[in-house]
């Protein structure tokens, strides 16, 4: 940064014409211990739950547990250069971020410190971390679509402006790509009257998949529009356990000023493991799988943030996509309960499905959206009833298919067709769909166009089709987008132009 | 734990009743803390304070012999009475017990004063009396040396730091110069 001569005397001068009349004044205590990034403090009696506090060497701390003869302080920096006996002081603040469009296009640590060398953040406003959750009156039904541009989820699942929608599953099923994919597909609403800010939290990742997970985002221009807020797993666990809170204010922001907010909590269960490792360091008791007592508290306090806006108050909403990740599918481990009794629905992720080729490897039969069809254009649902009910039974006669070497002529229609479903469903990583694209290939496999095609060319007929579609008949895809509805006409009209391209095919 | 916290808490308010004036807190105060200091640092007396070979009625002998003179009598009764029930371990924190409990009781406000040089002892007075008109408050007050402050002074009056050192604001003009 350049700074002038004159303008370094001047601050000096500054500073020197006041160097009597300043006395700083600050409320003071005593380390009396510190270890494991936690330090047990003397005195400030009046320190708030959730202080920052100052700690020598620029090291800050949180004032967590307030007992009658010390405070125990968890810090965000390097517990090695903070001993015994140092002074530690209160700020009076409550732990804040910046928030705001300034955000945008930047990775930040949960502190708000900018970690992508692009300089200072000059945001004009700042929110604490925790704040409390709105109440009944000023909330809304979910009612808009949040378009994924995943077939399986925009289809069957669907996730509507202000909802929580659970991500979970095993190690390497795909948690992380949905919610990037979902990231990504929001680049579409910045063309339209309500754009959606995204906020990716990484919680106890490798900086590495950070770095990767960025530099895609980037690539697909999803960063302009996206905050990310990181807490490496190398980093503290109090800087891991406040992450979430961080980039929740930084979507309130969006949600309080009438705009769209996405947050991805990536993942909710290391946050709940750093908050356990914490707890059990500043000695509170130890309950169910050694975490404590107000875990659910911990996760509830963030997720029930996330919510629509009435009118009144702008129309905003804060959709979120938590993530947890389950050991050997076992989803009635302690925190994944929790977690999805908390949230308006899962995504569940299948490891023998993602092995079997099938990605997003969503388990349909265990998915669920509570919101339902409200968060669906009228297209969408009109087709995704009968999608759903052909996947059901497939996925019934499919194993019963396996013993059985003949079948009589409509099981093996319905098993035909399912397994048409189930392909179409199929999608790659960073290749979002557009809403009038999903409907058009849904419809087309729904309607029994696609029974007679081999197994192997569905995708290619897919991308056929939709290219046809665009190019002979782009009046369709304008009509599913503007009325968001198929109507007689329209469905006439697009059963002509899939006959027609079959043909060709 | 919760037993030991009780015991704190009735040993601690037996040494705050007998402290009735500033003075005499101060003298308590004083003993105790040497007691705490050799109790801690010279083996002969940590052995014999925690030695069960060494019956609590030879140790309260021995010990009215040693500091009958010595001793304010509430207190040595007082410290009687935890070696006959073998609490004698308790000590550091009733002493912290306890000076809280007579700060509250007495109007004491505990100050730290750090200066760059040696303050003479007119100038502690002078400061000493500033300060309890300012508080309001009978004042416990210890002066030290610190070279590192450069100029200015540094004011603890109990959990309130005042600084108005010249090393904290060229400390504070580092800062904001980075920050520029």
């Amino acid at each position: 940064m350049d700074i002038k001569i004159n303008q370094i005397g001047n601050l000096l001068r500054d500073q020197i014409k006041n160097i009597d009349n300043n006395v700083d004044v600050n409320e003071v205590g005593e380390v009396l211990e510190i270890g494991d990034g936690v330090a047990r403090t003397s005195g400030l009696g009046n320190v708030m739950s959730s202080e920052l506090v100052e700690f020598p060497n620029n090291v800050f701390g949180m004032a967590l547990n307030l007992e009658e003869e010390n405070v125990g302080v968890v810090l965000f920096g390097d517990s090695s250069l903070v001993k015994e006996g140092d002074t530690v002081k209160r700020t009076g603040k409550v732990v804040e971020v910046p928030v705001g469009k300034e955000l945008l296009g930047r990775v930040i640590s949960p502190l708000g410190v900018p970690m992508d060398g692009k300089g200072p953040i000059n945001a004009k406003h700042t929110l604490p971390i925790e704040r409390k959750a709105l109440g009944v009156m000023q909330r809304f039904p979910v009612k808009e679509p949040l378009q994924t541009g995943l077939k399986s989820i925009d289809s069957m699942i669907p996730i509507g402006r202000g909802q929580r929608e659970l991500i979970i599953g095993d190690r390497q099923t795909g948690k992380s790509a949905i919610a990037t994919d979902t990231i990504i597909n929001q680049k579409s609403t910045h063309n339209g009257d309500s754009p959606v800010y995204c906020v990716y939290v990484a919680i106890g990742q490798k900086a590495s998949t950070v770095a990767k997970l960025v530099g895609e985002l980037e690539a697909n221009g999803a960063m302009e529009y996206t905050t990310v807020v990181v807490a490496n797993a190398s980093d503290p666990a109090p800087l891991q356990y406040i992450a979430p809170y961080s980039g929740c204010a930084i979507g309130e922001y969006y949600r309080d000023n009438g705009m769209h907010g996405l947050i991805v909590y990536d993942d909710l269960s290391k946050q709940a493991t750093a908050y356990r490792q914490m707890s059990l360091v500043l000695r509170r008791p130890p309950g169910r799988e050694a975490f404590p007592g107000d875990v659910f508290y911990l996760h509830s306090r963030l997720l029930e943030r996330s919510s629509k806006l009435s009118e009144d108050l702008g129309s905003g909403s804060l959709t979120a996509l938590p993530v947890i990740e389950t050991q050997e599918g076992d989803v009635s481990a302690y925190i994944p309960t929790n977690v999805i009794s908390i949230t308006d629905g899962q995504i569940y992720l299948d490891t023998n499905l993602f092995n079997g080729g099938v990605r997003p490897a969503v388990d349909v039969g265990l998915s669920v959206s509570r919101v339902g069809g409200n968060a669906q254009i009228k297209a969408m649902k009109k087709i995704a009833g009968k999608l759903r009910l052909d996947l059901a039974q497939f996925r019934e006669l499919e194993a019963f298919a396996k013993f059985a070497s003949d079948l009589d002529e409509a099981t093996a229609a319905q098993i035909t067709r399912g397994r048409r479903m189930v392909e179409i469903l199929k999608q790659n990583q960073y290749v979002p769909m557009s809403t009038a694209n999903q409907v058009v290939i849904i419809y087309a496999a729904s309607q029994g166009y696609l029974d007679d095609i081999e197994l192997e060319s569905v995708k290619e007929f897919e991308v056929g089709l939709l290219e046809h579609f665009e190019s002979k008949a782009p009046e369709c895809i304008k009509d599913i987008d503007d009325t968001g509805d198929i109507g007689d006409d329209l469905a006439d009209k697009m059963n002509k132009t899939i006959e027609e391209f079959k043909k060709s095919f | 734990m919760k037993q030991n916290h009780k015991k704190i808490k009735i040993y601690s308010e037996s040494l705050c009743s007998s402290a009735d004036t500033f003075e005499n807190f101060q003298s308590i105060k004083r003993t105790l803390q040497d007691l705490i200091v050799l109790s801690k640092k010279d083996l002969t007396i940590n052995t014999f304070l925690k030695s069960k070979l060494i019956d609590s009625s030879q140790k309260m002998d021995i010990f009215k012999k040693a500091f009958n003179e010595a001793f304010n009598k509430n207190l040595l009764d007082i410290l009687l009475v935890m070696i006959e029930h073998d609490d004698i371990n308790l000590l550091v924190e009733v002493n912290k017990s306890f000076v809280t409990l007579v700060k509250k009781k007495l109007n004491i406000a505990y100050v730290e004063v750090t200066s760059p040089f040696t303050m003479d002892n007119s100038d502690q007075d002078n400061l000493a009396k500033e300060l309890s008109d300012i508080t309001n408050k009978q004042i416990d007050v210890n002066f030290s040396v610190n070279k590192e402050l450069i100029g200015g002074l540094k004011i603890k009056i109990d959990d309130m730091l005042f600084d108005s050192s010249l090393k904290t604001k060229l400390e504070n003009a580092k800062s904001k110069l980075i920050e520029v």
